[in-house]
């Protein structure tokens, strides 16, 4: 279809929790499009796989909802950040850094050592 | 720990989500609505015509159905959700026919009953083990007269003492003589009873 890359498994909630993050609280709609945005439309993200993303981190006490209005007046439903979510995003931005200073290790090992 | 503990309260508000269906569901419809609906305002601001905004975000969504479908797969636990359904589907139809279901009731309690029936007795002729301390080497001895008329003779008192003295085979012998009927009274008012008992002489 095109050469836009998939969400890989279990990176989409780290994305979740970072945007409330930084935004603060925001209906899903605004998440979806603020993922998008950032991944510098270099991520192809049905919309649709989002909401059982933020009902599975809402279940495990990362998120609450509450239902709001939009600034253009819409009922929407608000997800936040709890404090147990805090700690699960550290926690995941961690691993996430030390994944990667150990793959860009491998990667800049290419020459045999002599 | 906290891991665990996370997964553990999912796990329960999935259970809790199986009873609460209706409410949910009609919430999320409400708020995939609101969803579509900012999209496409998004859409129009964009410039694009009012059905191609629509389409657009339909597309986005990647359909309702399939939406709705993995929401109710993650809110609940689905395994679960369609085991109660045949459960409730099966109560149903047994309302249905309660003449065939009153018959097969009795098939099963006369079924049930039979079996265990004939299982008490089982077990106290065969599985349940002699109130001694080592049942399986029990051996039961007789006395037998030399012209073979009369094989399971009672034994003498003083043949016992014999045997007991005498026989290195055995750890322990006990006599005993059947059909002694004794009466017994309660201590404390109880009627009295007329018990059949065996005498039996241990050391």
């Amino acid at each position: 279809m095109s050469d836009k890359a998939d969400v890989w498994q279990g990176t989409l909630a780290l994305m979740i929790l970072k945007t409330l993050e930084t935004l603060g609280p925001l209906h899903g709609y605004g998440i979806a499009r603020r993922i998008e945005q950032t991944s510098g439309d270099l991520l192809s993200l049905n919309y649709g796989t989002l909401y059982p993303a933020l009902l599975k981190l809402e279940q495990e006490g990362c998120i609450e909802s509450e239902w709001g209005v939009s600034d253009n007046n819409r009922k929407a439903k608000y997800y936040k950040l709890t404090r147990a979510g805090r700690k699960q995003l550290e926690r995941e931005t961690r691993d996430w850094q030390q994944a990667q200073t150990i793959l860009a290790k491998f990667q800049s090992a290419t020459e045999p050592s002599t | 720990m906290s891991h665990t503990w996370k997964s553990l309260r999912a796990s329960f508000l999935r259970l809790a989500g199986v009873l609460r269906k209706p409410q949910r569901d009609a919430e999320f419809i409400a708020e995939l609505e609101s969803h579509l609906q900012l999209h496409i305002e998004d859409n129009l601001r964009a410039g694009m015509t009012p059905e191609a905004a629509r389409r657009d975000a339909l597309i986005k969504l990647g359909g309702i159905e399939q939406t709705k479908e993995r929401y109710r797969d993650r809110r609940s636990l689905p395994v679960l959700e369609a085991l109660l359904h045949d459960w409730r589907f099966g109560f149903r139809m047994l309302l249905k026919s309660p003449g065939s279901t009153g018959a097969v009731v009795i098939a099963l309690a006369l079924g049930i009953g039979a079996s265990t029936a004939m299982f008490t007795v089982v077990r106290s002729v065969l599985l349940k083990p002699l109130p001694f301390k080592d049942p399986t080497h029990l051996i039961r001895l007789y006395e037998q007269s030399p012209d073979d008329k009369f094989p399971y003779n009672n034994v003498a008192g003083g043949i016992f003492k014999a045997w007991k003295n005498q026989s290195h085979g055995f750890s322990d012998l006990a006599i005993y003589s059947n059909g002694a009927e004794y009466n017994l009274s309660g201590a404390s008012g109880q009627l009295p009873e007329k018990t059949r008992a065996t005498e039996r002489m241990a050391q």
